[in-house]
């Protein structure tokens, strides 16, 4: 964790920079003041995948790490199983030659209400916001990836070398989101920065923020070109993702874990007469 | 001296240490707190509408632009092909336009051909050239000698190439489509009478036979069926469209589809024949739109009273499904309940794949497949297989040829086109490097390069290498160093796709007429010129008669002249009248649509020889007759190429074994160009975003 060993003062400066104009560089800044007085909101933020829907493309995989500023793994990296993906495409194949059954299930942070990854960090580094985001704060992390082992959905992952870009590629990033540095960890935030902004509009339209205003926010959900993933507020009865967790096909991943996950997925149904 | 090789680019890419910042030891990977361009605010962001062309299905585009820079891509929520999906080729498309090998400006070969370096000029000197160069070779009167190798033939730069060549005088515009979906569109051309690719109403469609069709892949409009398929299973509370997959592999449209059906290589054909013996034998199809609509079901008589073989007959008499089961591995009850299913289920869609067609039967098996969408009787109705309407584009206008054009034009295509050579085809790339290596029919001496890389893309890459070093002047117009590039003179980098105005008539997906606009979402990043803008200025410096034909300014101007025919539609999706006004909401929206698809219009759908579909090709009888006038010569044709079939079923949906390469003793298995999402056909396989994604998700 040789690059961590920054003094925090100068880490702050640096994400401020990142995040330019707009202020906030770590959830924690981005659910409390930074979020216009939404203390003691009641949201819990939650998505829908429908497995229906889906149909494996990766859109949603591409789309998170150009959203946030996920670093190309490069050759060394990827062939070492270490490139970075919040939003990842899992292929479950079950059976024999000709009774197959494959399944592609887009895999985020399932910003779990009783996270495992939260216990085990020895310096609060990780941490759940009032609104549900299982968040990161990338100047608390010391690599332990104490918490990268404790989740069961291996949806977090370490920076083992230095993010880079090629120089001309520099120009796609994105200055909404912090980029972080080798030696800590980090994941899927539900695009948190694109909530802030979405918040930031209504208020400024001086109205509440609706359903609609977030139903296809995160990246991954924008770009599905099938349609199949949906984001919202859990405790709202009569969001798309509350009505979809009612549907008889809802499922949650490890549930027996009791970490009780906000992403809830739709069983693949198959055509019957 | 600027020294290029695609390895070594490439390698720093991959190693990530290889990019490391200067001057910024713990927070690597700083954003570029850059300058911000005039023009610009601190912190000022736009969002520009724009149209996808990672692949050919045109999906509408926003690109988030932050203080001059481009950085994010996001679908066009209004565009009626992608509703705002966009697919990982398109997400990409950021670090196309960023890409660290693009090239910097137009090069000239410096040594020996294919080494590698290279020296910059500037456009003038390198368009000069270039047309010094192609006005001698018109001047010796062999404009013929002048081949274009265009990778996206459809579009208005193939219109602009085409014109080129016409006033240039060469018949050789070769394109990329005998090699990915020619056979589906020669079954459009010579069964419909509409040389295009078919597009379906998925919204109302109820069932779904795929041949090899990949559609949640490399398909032509992979997102627009994306968005269908999502409809077609969770859109209608309680009805679900059925999905059959066809295929020889277990691929990711086979995985999603409710049933995979195992078959053995090129017996598509074979299957769908055999669908059809059931539904005929069984009367299971729509006699009523047979009757009116097809021609050569029954068997008829000719003018000379000789009694024609219908195709009622030959699957009757060829295909009865025990005897399809042995040549396909499909079990003949499957094969039964299937056209049961078909039947029961209308509207029903067969779909075939370029990849279906792409065998030695491949027009055959193209045509039988396509046959059961006829005998479903779903033909340009709801929920079944559509004829793309056109957009109501005007023209440019035609252009005259000298005698020296009319001379070239006349000569015989070098791939073989129109010749007995490729008798009924499109086009025959493949054939191409031979010819050239062979000098024959004549030598090819000049050789552009547009949006293709045949080395790489092409099977036998090495004779593409060995053929190009070959030809005396090779241009490229590719904005990376790419294998074929390799081998040029000259290199006239293009813009990339964020960077150019296009007018973007895509893939046939939604049938009524749609044109999306491309529009700079950037400044173009280096000294690269629009290669719409290279054919005009080539034109222009080859003077008179070529310059005459190309009368704008600059290809912008070429495309704004075709939108006056927009202006004047009366069901588009933009109401503007007035011109300006008109582009200005073209340029917000990015694209304009005329609503809805006009149903049942029989004379549009099939202008045939008969104005009928037909099951037996009127037009490939009489291709056949011209180039073969005596029996004896037809005969010798087929023998020379291995073609068993013969007689009327030569015109009619037939099936007979692929041939392939090798012993099939010695090679037993058959190999299929598998298609991923993240590839397609490799234009994209430069990008790190795509070569980094696992081919069908990550397998645990």
């Amino acid at each position: 964790m040789n690059a961590d060993s920054a003094e925090p003062s100068g880490r702050r400066k640096f994400l401020a920079t990142v995040a330019g104009a707009a202020a906030a560089a770590s959830l924690g800044a981005a659910d409390a003041g930074a979020t216009g007085g939404e203390r003691g909101s009641k949201r819990k933020w939650g998505m829908v995948i429908d497995l229906d829907k889906c149909t494996g493309c990766q859109g949603c995989v591409v789309a998170c790490r150009a959203e946030n500023n996920v670093p190309m793994g490069g050759q060394t990296e990827s062939e070492l199983d270490r490139a970075i993906y919040w939003m990842d495409m899992m292929t479950i194949a079950e059976g024999h030659y000709p009774e197959l059954r494959v399944q592609f299930v887009p895999m985020p942070c399932n910003h779990c209400e009783n996270p495992p990854c939260i216990k085990v960090c020895p310096v609060g580094a990780t941490h759940i916001s009032e609104e549900g985001i299982v968040a990161q704060i990338f100047t608390r992390c010391i690599g332990c990836r104490y918490c990268t082992t404790a989740c069961p959905y291996t949806r977090r992952y370490f920076n083992w070398a230095t993010p880079a870009w090629p120089e001309e590629l520099k120009k796609t990033i994105n200055p909404d989101v912090s980029v972080r540095s080798k030696g800590v960890v980090e994941k899927c935030t539900f695009c948190h920065q694109r909530i802030r902004a979405a918040k930031e509009k209504a208020r400024a339209e001086d109205r509440p923020l609706t359903d609609a205003d977030v139903c296809r926010l995160p990246a991954c959900a924008a770009s599905c070109p099938a349609d199949a993933i949906a984001f919202g507020d859990l405790n709202d009865p009569e969001s798309e993702v509350s009505r979809l967790a009612r549907s008889p096909r809802a499922l949650r991943l490890q549930e027996e874990l009791g970490t009780h996950p906000k992403v809830i997925y739709l069983r693949e149904a198959k055509w019957r007469e | 001296m600027v020294e290029i090789t695609r390895r070594q680019t490439l390698t720093a890419l991959g190693a990530a240490g290889a990019c490391a910042i200067a001057g910024c030891s713990k927070y690597p990977g700083a954003v570029p707190v850059a300058a911000v361009p005039e023009g610009w605010n601190r912190g000022e962001e736009r969002w520009i509408a724009t149209t996808c062309g990672q692949c050919q299905a045109g999906c509408g585009l926003r690109v988030r632009v932050y203080e001059g820079r481009a950085i994010k891509i996001e679908g066009n929520r209004e565009h009626p092909v992608n509703r705002g999906g966009i697919g990982p080729k398109g997400q990409a498309g950021l670090q196309v336009l960023y890409h660290p090998d693009r090239l910097r400006g137009p090069l000239k070969r410096e040594g020996p051909r294919g080494a590698g370096r290279w020296k910059p000029v500037s456009w003038e000197e390198a368009i000069g050239d270039i047309a010094r160069q192609l006005a001698e070779l018109r001047s010796r009167g062999e404009p013929q000698a002048l081949a274009v190798v265009n990778g996206e033939p459809r579009g208005f730069m193939t219109q602009l190439w085409d014109r080129f060549l016409q006033v240039y005088g060469s018949p050789n515009h070769w394109t990329h489509h005998s090699a990915v979906d020619a056979g589906k569109i020669l079954a459009m051309t010579y069964m419909h009478g509409v040389p295009e690719l078919p597009a379906y109403d998925w919204q109302a469609t109820r069932y779904v036979l795929g041949f090899g069709a990949s559609l949640f892949e490399s398909w032509c409009q992979t997102i627009h069926l994306m968005r269908a398929s999502s409809f077609m299973r969770r859109g209608m509370p309680g009805r679900r469209v059925k999905f059959v997959q066809v295929s020889p592999r277990f691929a990711v449209t086979a995985a999603k589809a409710d049933e995979w059906v195992s078959i053995e290589p090129a017996t598509y054909g074979a299957l769908a024949l055999g669908l059809a013996h059931v539904l005929v034998k069984r009367k299971l199809y729509d006699e009523a739109f047979v009757r009116e609509h097809t021609f050569g079901f029954e068997g008829w008589k000719d003018a000379s009273g000789r009694d024609r073989r219908g195709f009622r007959d030959l699957v009757l008499e060829d295909y009865p499904p025990e005897k399809v089961a042995h040549l396909t591995g499909v079990p003949a009850e499957t094969i039964e309940r299937l056209a049961e299913e078909m039947a029961t289920h209308r509207p029903a869609i067969a779909v075939a794949d370029g990849g279906a067609a792409a065998a030695t039967n491949g027009l055959g098996t193209a045509m039988a497949i396509h046959a059961l969408n006829a005998l479903l009787g779903n033909l340009e109705r709801p929920g079944g297989m559509l004829v793309q309407r056109p957009a109501p584009l005007a023209s440019w206008k035609p252009v005259e040829l000298d005698a020296i054009a009319r001379a070239g034009r006349a000569a015989p295509r070098v791939d073989g086109v129109g010749t007995t050579a490729c008798a009924l085809g499109r086009g025959f790339v493949q054939h191409a490097p031979e010819a050239i290596l062979k000098g024959a029919p004549y030598p090819v001496k000049a050789l552009i390069l547009y949006r293709s890389n045949p080395v790489f893309s092409k099977p036998d890459g090495r004779a593409w290498a060995e053929a190009l070093r070959r030809v005396p002047l090779v241009v490229s117009c590719s904005p990376l160093p790419d294998e074929s590039t390799l081998w040029a003179d000259y290199v006239l980098p293009d813009h990339t796709v964020l960077e150019r105005w296009e007018l973007v008539e895509p893939v046939p997906s939604v049938g009524y007429p749609l044109v999306g606009l491309r529009q700079p979402a950037v400044v173009p990043l280096h000294d690269t010129l629009a290669t719409g803008d290279v054919v005009i200025r080539l034109a222009k410096a080859l003077g008179r008669p070529a310059g005459d034909a190309f009368p704008w300014p600059d290809y912008r101007a070429a495309l704004i002249e075709r939108l006056q025919g927009l202006l004047k539609a009366e069901n588009g999706s933009i109401a503007e009248s007035d011109a300006d006004a008109f582009v200005k909401e073209l340029q917000r929206a990015g694209a304009w649509w005329a609503s809805g698809y006009p149903f049942e219009k029989w004379e549009r759908a099939f202008p045939t020889p008969s104005g009928k579909f037909e099951f037996y090709s009127q037009a490939i009888a009489s291709r056949l007759e011209a180039l073969f006038p005596d029996k004896g010569a037809l005969e010798r044709h087929l023998k020379a190429c291995g073609v068993a079939t013969r007689g009327d079923d030569l015109c009619l949906p037939h099936w007979e074994p692929g041939r392939f390469a090798g012993e099939p003793d010695q090679y037993p298995f058959v190999l299929i160009a598998y298609r991923a999402i993240n590839y397609a056909e490799g234009g994209v396989r430069h990008v790190p975003a795509l070569r980094e994604l696992p081919v069908a998700g990550r397998w645990s």
